[in-house]
């Protein structure tokens, strides 16, 4: 049996469904902002070292992912 | 994959000889010689085109051999150069091409810039880099591209020269981040 939502129930829904969506966007694009800063030094490390002649991995590169995260 | 092991990067260049006219002056070249010499050792070896029909296809075997065991490759416009010039040479001895390499093209990934040549000789000036470049004249690389006895010397230390140069400014151009990443070149679609 399907129960009919009220318009109140559904007004109520709809508007926590934009609440969690504004806020995951918020922090979607805070996470882009520092994503873009953090990842070219990330790669220009990972570039000077192998151009050193190192083939880095995630654990050879984790001090600068660390300091870079904060 | 195995992070933390060393990389092999392979230092190296070509020279040619014209060979063929395609139409008014355009003209198509055959390679005279290959140098080749790991980034992290002194030795430059080389291999020439003699008058030994065989010496085209033992010059560019025993290139494909160091080639397939670097993972990364330098040396001066290579991906627009020597690379593509290279599996012209093979495919035209049906021998298997260049596969994909990471390189370190010291033309092609140099920074942005105007009003500044960019041949590795100037850089090479610019940067001070101690390994002189082996000049040619026309008269040296007449007798070069006939392949006469005393020509095969002059492309050897020519060749030899550029590489020994090249190790040097590759180093000095890092040393000044004046390199963007290296670039796969990937012989799949056109030249």
């Amino acid at each position: 049996m399907t129960i009919q939502k009220t318009e109140i129930e559904q007004s109520k829904a709809e508007m926590t469904k934009v609440a969690r969506a504004m806020v995951r966007l918020k922090h979607t694009l805070a996470a882009d902002r520092e994503l873009n800063e953090v990842l070219p030094r990330i790669e220009k490390e990972f570039d000077k070292r192998v151009q050193r002649g190192e083939l880095p991995g995630a654990v050879d590169l984790e001090e600068i992912i660390q300091k870079e995260l904060g | 994959m195995n992070p933390g092991r060393p990389i092999r990067i392979l230092d190296f260049d070509t020279e040619s000889r014209p060979l063929n006219y395609l139409g008014r002056d355009f003209v198509y070249g055959e390679i005279t010689a290959i140098a080749w010499g790991w980034a992290d050792e002194d030795d430059v070896e080389v291999k020439l085109l003699t008058k030994d029909d065989r010496s085209r296809a033992s010059m560019l075997k025993a290139f494909k051999k160091v080639y397939d065991a670097a993972d990364m490759v330098t040396g001066h416009f290579i991906r627009g150069h020597d690379l593509p010039r290279l599996n012209g040479a093979l495919m035209e001895l049906d021998l298997q091409p260049l596969g994909a390499k990471m390189t370190c093209d010291t033309y092609g990934d140099l920074v942005k810039r105007q009003q500044l040549g960019v041949s590795q000789e100037n850089l090479a000036d610019l940067l001070n880099v101690e390994a002189p470049k082996v000049g040619m004249n026309q008269i040296k690389w007449r007798t070069a591209n006939r392949l006469q006895r005393q020509g095969l010397e002059l492309t050897r230390l020519r060749c030899v020269g550029d590489v020994i140069q090249h190790k040097q400014l590759r180093l000095a151009l890092l040393e000044r981040d004046l390199l963007n990443a290296p670039k796969t070149w990937r012989p799949e679609g056109k030249r």
